[in-house]
């Protein structure tokens, strides 16, 4: 493992590099959109689908 | 599952066991994926379900222990109160850790880390509703 530079507990690049994962801008760019479009699939309704097949009530409007 | 928003930030991504294996393996979309719920200012909820048994096949504990003790991560211990939802997710995703990750995430509104995303494509209307898929690491990158 290499030498983490900042708060493993506080910094999240510190503690990826503390357990050797070194990560870019570009994946993290990545990252960011692959989240956005789960995010933007996810809609209330879906949600609220998936919630009922587990007994959940559906969110608020 | 106990309060799983400790620091009044929403939990906006769940790892489920096979993403805590990915951890422990050192996967570095992973971790792309955790510094964007840091830049959101967010939680990543590890259920112990998840995280125990990913113990079973991660060799470095020692690397689930940075993970676990991050600010921006919170373990989550079952109190029992919801496993009725718990058990309706079991037939859907066939393994009870798988259970107890989808239960979280849908109770969450939040999306579920995982390699595995056909596990969860019964509980979803169509594929990816809430499900971000783990991709390899190419060759060299760690």
């Amino acid at each position: 493992m290499s030498q983490p530079t900042g708060d493993v507990r506080t910094d999240m690049r510190a503690m990826l590099n503390a357990a050797g994962i070194e990560v870019s801008d570009e994946g993290v760019e990545r990252a960011r959109e692959q989240m956005a479009e789960v995010r933007a699939r996810r809609t209330p309704e879906k949600l609220n689908a998936m919630r009922a097949k587990l007994g959940m009530p559906p969110l608020p409007a | 599952v106990s309060d799983p928003n400790p620091h009044l930030r929403p939990v906006t991504l769940v790892l489920d066991t096979s993403a805590v294996v990915a951890f422990g393996e050192q996967s570095v979309h992973v971790g792309e994926v955790l510094v964007q719920v840091h830049e959101d200012h967010a939680i990543a909820a590890i259920p112990v379900a998840c995280l125990v048994e990913a113990s079973r096949v991660v060799p470095h504990w020692d690397l689930l222990e940075l993970l676990l003790h991050h600010d921006d991560t919170v373990l989550l211990a079952e109190d029992g109160s919801d496993w009725r939802q718990v058990a309706k997710a079991l037939p859907f995703v066939g393994d009870y850790a798988s259970a107890v990750c989808a239960q979280v995430a849908v109770g969450q509104g939040a999306a579920l880390l995982t390699r595995v995303p056909g596990r969860y494509e019964h509980l979803e209307e169509e594929p990816g509703d809430f499900i971000v898929e783990i991709h390899p690491d190419p060759p060299g990158s760690v």
